[in-house]
């Protein structure tokens, strides 16, 4: 027991109290004012509660942004994470807020009772496909909570909102899972390649990098796939879900779009490691798009059954255009000049300026 | 009986999203500015623009701007006269979309519906508040309309 607990506990035994913790040294007197919609993370950023310092490497405990404490005495729980450029960019509270205020429940909130069966091949290619989508649910999930606990709790916007996508990507592998075991069919493959291809993900040191490989490739490639699944849903419960997904998804594109764009405009040289992350997604996108597991569900779904592949592989080639075409907007959005360096065959048609 | 597209007619539109806040409340809220453009479909139609403001639940502003100015959007849905009354009239006889007849399908592939903006940060607040969108569209059933020749 430490000297000071010693010395409090001999206090409280002759009835005295301490209340120097009520001599505090943070700002005091703060009334953050409710807006619109309530008491926001955004509306609490006042006064010297909302100066989000440049680094935060003497504060390397729990305490929280703006407590009165003395980072000699705490714990260093050993954050990597630790500036502002890698870790914070605007209005990322803004986009908590609503990551809260739009989540859904795949339980509620999809119309279960509108699943009917269906054509043998068109049930296996959902539920193929229902399968890949909890694969890589699993992974959006598990990167960002594992690079929580290296973010500096100075920039705690990050980490709630990154706790928010951890949330989402769980709804998503449980909404994906339930549809497979809801209509006659069951789980699919999981191919090497596919595996691979995530754990490589999982396997990012840099967090600029997952942010590229993740957020920007991963979640905007997704994001168009679940937009998609209008053109594939076969009922009103597969509409849903791929519409619901689509939103959630979108929130996750723009907040790796926030981040990198604040690390590029603050810290400009970090432009090469971001291209490096990118080089390796399209390498290994590349080889994902020749995976029979991968790439014939869609084709089936797209082309309205085995025997109109051909159909659903013209159908995909365009979809496959417009994913590019959108992350080299995105990428351009960024100051990231990604279309001279892009491995995608795709690229060769596309004009973005 | 109100004629689509008019300012009349979004103003309908506009006040049943205000009375089904509810409906919304569910869907999360959805901050966004936006812009919705009519081009022509024949030499006789004349282009319309109209600027919508969403706060919230609710949409707190709907105006008619003159085609050709700068709405100061987050973005702007461009499509012909012939594609908006289109999707409204499938709406209607179909107590919704059907599959092809979606906001999100029309734009999917930037035909026939394209969303144009500055930024894509911007541009993806369409799918961000897609549900949202559409559900504001959907309010379409509940407006006895004549369409525009």
């Amino acid at each position: 027991m430490s000297a000071r607990t010693e010395a409090y506990r001999e206090m409280l035994r002759h009835g005295e109290y301490d209340l120097r913790w009520m001599e505090v040294d943070s700002e005091w007197g703060v009334r953050a004012q409710p807006s619109k919609r309530g008491l926001t993370l955004n509306d609490i950023n006042v006064g010297s509660y909302g100066v989000i310092p440049e680094n935060a490497r003497g504060s390397l405990s729990y305490a929280p942004r703006g407590a009165d404490f003395d980072p000699s005495e705490l714990p260093n729980i050993g954050y990597t994470l630790n500036t502002r450029a890698e870790v914070w960019a605007e209005n990322l509270g803004k986009l908590y807020e609503e990551a809260v205020a739009r989540q859904w429940s795949s339980t509620r909130d999809i119309p279960w009772n509108t699943l009917a069966p269906l054509p043998n091949d068109i049930e296996h290619a959902m539920c193929q496909l229902a399968t890949f989508f909890t694969e890589v649910e699993f992974i959006a999930g598990d990167v960002p909570g594992g690079w929580l606990g290296q973010i500096n709790n100075t920039y705690h916007e990050t980490k709630l909102f990154m706790a928010t996508q951890v949330m989402d990507e769980a709804r998503h592998l449980e909404v994906f899972r339930k549809r497979a075991l809801a209509n006659g069919g069951g789980l699919g493959k999981c191919p090497r390649e596919v595996e691979e291809g995530l754990k490589y993900i999982f396997d990012i040191g840099s967090f600029p990098q997952m942010l590229a490989r993740l957020h920007l490739f991963g979640e905007g490639r997704v994001l168009t796939l679940f937009r998609m699944g209008e053109m594939i849903a076969q009922n009103e419960a597969e509409k849903t879900i791929f519409r619901l997904c689509a939103q959630d998804e979108s929130r996750h594109v723009a907040f790796g779009y926030l981040q990198l764009r604040h690390l590029i405009a603050e810290d400009p040289d970090r432009v090469e490691e971001i291209h490096e992350a990118l080089d390796a997604a399209e390498e290994r996108t590349i080889e994902l798009g020749a995976t029979p597991e991968q790439l014939e569900p869609f084709l089936i779904l797209l082309g309205g059954g085995e025997k109109h592949m051909d159909v659903g592989m013209q159908k995909f080639g365009v979809l496959r255009h417009k994913i590019v075409q959108e992350y080299l907007q995105r990428c351009h959005s960024i100051d990231l000049d990604r279309q001279e360096r892009c491995k995608l065959r795709e690229v060769q048609d596309i004009n973005i300026i | 009986m109100l004629t689509f597209p008019s300012l009349g007619w979004f103003q309908q539109l506009v006040q049943l999203m205000n009375e089904n806040e509810a409906t919304y409340r569910r869907l999360g809220y959805a901050d966004v500015t936006w812009a919705l453009e009519v081009q022509p479909s024949s030499p006789t139609h004349v282009p319309q623009l109209y600027r919508f403001v969403f706060e919230e639940y609710t949409c707190s502003e709907v105006t008619e701007m003159e085609p050709g100015t700068d709405p100061d959007v987050d973005f702007t849905l461009q499509a012909t006269l012939d594609t908006w009354c289109e999707m409204v009239r499938n709406i209607q006889e179909n107590h919704g979309p059907d599959l092809d007849h979606s906001l999100n399908k029309l734009a999917l592939m930037d035909d026939p519906i394209y969303v144009a903006a500055n930024d894509f940060l911007s541009r993806d607040l369409f799918a961000r508040y897609g549900q949202t969108f559409q559900q504001f569209f959907n309010g379409a059933m509940q407006i006895p309309t004549e369409f525009a020749a």
